[in-house]
């Protein structure tokens, strides 16, 4: 499990790294037509994912910790 | 919970910048899904057999899950959304009480969800979520609020969100002992950032805590024990802190008009549980008005601490030591993959908007447990 969480720590060390390079570049807005792609959205389908959530939470212990619900809200005690 | 909805309902009412309020409906979304599951788990007493050494009762139940999202807009600063999920779930939780009582050979479940959205100035946004949750043993409720700031030209956000969680609900265990309603609280707090990275790209993160305390476990949960004697009832700790981080990207291809979207979790809590979840979603256009989306996620936990994998002692129900045996809480790795389609009727920009109807199956398995999805959605936004 300790090579798990290093790599965890890799992973996240690495994305911050990425974001703070890459954060000076400004797309205008006229430049951002793919990014208005359906498939590109913050949630594509809430509902869907809603659903899955709630799927993966009352059968996995992993639920929560990130702002969605884990627990409240939920007979489940996961 | 008074004083937030009282808040929430002052805050709504907030007059926009010109005019009256319009209250146009800008978004209808409705999705039926079908979720048949099976499995079996030691935490059920309902037709055990014993495998790897450890009696395992059916997990078989289906769910019909019917949800639908109204979006309003009240005026140019304001707007409200309204979920209405709904559980109708037949053999909820098959134990030796159920052989007498059938309790949860039929259960429901609704819940409504109002949001509202809040926007301060252009780059300040103000959300407010509250609701509430009945089940036929639960009666829950819960409010939040979060933050975000748009940065750079909306090139980046940053994002503050907090919210409370009551649950009331009757517990049973699995001998059929009922001592009457108890109390669970949850507190969800949760800071989280985007970028956009390139006119192609973007990515975001998220880091969160939970804490919840009261009676955190599920109840008429069974843990074998040694022995002829009744399985011990289900405990756990009365307090739990759980943490997560997890980061995304989003990355279109015009040249072939794809998107690859990826996600990575990692989750830790006090109870000794620990997980890594990794999402990846492909989309494929085929002209203007349809996409092809294939996802799969891999799911590796670790159990809590006080999971029992083979029969406790024989006197462990007289203990207040924490146990489980819930399948659920268990060491496994998950697979899980989907295939869905979507047909755009209308695409944005249109006079009548975006409308698309969706259809989508998806199969979770894992040792001694599996579950598939079958869904039919649609959705209109303005």
């Amino acid at each position: 499990m300790k090579s798990s969480f290093k790599v965890a720590r890799w992973a996240a060390a690495r994305g911050v790294a990425l974001v703070l390079v890459s954060g000076c570049v400004v797309v205008p807005a006229y430049r951002r037509e793919h990014l208005t792609d359906p498939t590109m959205a913050a949630q594509v389908d809430p509902l869907e994912e809603r659903s899955l959530r709630e799927v993966h939470t009352a059968r996995e212990v992993a639920g929560g910790g990130d702002g969605s619900a884990a627990g409240g809200g939920c007979a489940c005690g996961n | 919970m008074r004083a937030a909805t009282s808040a929430a309902l002052l805050l709504a009412l907030i007059p926009g910048p010109v005019g009256a309020d319009d209250w146009v409906v800008d978004e209808v979304r409705t999705r039926m899904a079908f979720i048949g599951q099976d499995g079996r788990g030691a935490q059920s007493q309902a037709d055990p057999i014993v495998m790897d050494g450890i009696p395992r009762g059916r997990e078989t139940l289906s769910v019909f899950q019917p949800i639908a999202r109204i979006g309003v807009r009240q005026n140019e600063r304001v707007r409200h959304t309204v979920e209405m999920p709904v559980d109708i779930v037949t053999s909820a939780s098959a134990d030796a009480l159920d052989a007498v009582s059938r309790a949860s050979l039929w259960t429901e479940a609704g819940t409504l969800q109002i949001t509202d959205d809040i926007d301060v100035t252009p780059d300040d946004h103000v959300q407010v979520i509250w609701g509430l949750h009945l089940e036929e043993v639960m009666k829950s409720g819960f409010a939040g609020l979060a933050y975000r700031r748009d940065l750079a030209q909306d090139n980046a956000t940053v994002d503050a969100r907090a919210s409370l969680v009551i649950d009331n609900f009757d517990p049973i265990t699995p001998q059929g002992f009922d001592y009457g309603f108890v109390r669970r609280g949850t507190i969800l707090a949760s800071v989280g950032a985007s970028q956009i990275l390139s006119p192609t790209t973007w990515v975001e993160g998220r880091y969160g805590v939970t804490i919840q305390w009261g009676v955190l476990e599920t109840t008429w949960n069974a843990v074998p024990v040694e022995g002829d004697t009744l399985p011990a009832q289900e405990l756990f700790p009365d307090q739990r802190v759980r943490h997560a981080i997890s980061g995304g990207i989003a990355q279109h291809l015009p040249a072939t008009h794809s998107t690859f979207r990826g996600r990575y979790r990692f989750y830790a809590d006090d109870f000794g549980a620990r997980a890594h979840t990794m999402d990846l979603d492909v989309y494929q256009w085929f002209g203007r008005f349809m996409t092809l989306k294939l996802s799969y996620r891999l799911h590796d936990q670790r159990a809590v601490d006080f999971f029992y994998d083979q029969p406790g002692p024989a006197n462990l129900y007289e203990t207040n030591l924490p146990r489980t045996a819930d399948s659920d809480l268990a060491s496994f790795r998950a697979h899980e993959w989907g295939v869905g389609v979507t047909a755009y009727l209308s695409r944005a920009g249109d006079a009548e908007g975006e409308r698309s109807v969706s259809v989508s199956f998806r199969r979770y398995t894992r040792p001694h447990f599996d579950l598939s999805i079958v869904s039919l959605s649609y959705s209109r936004t303005l």
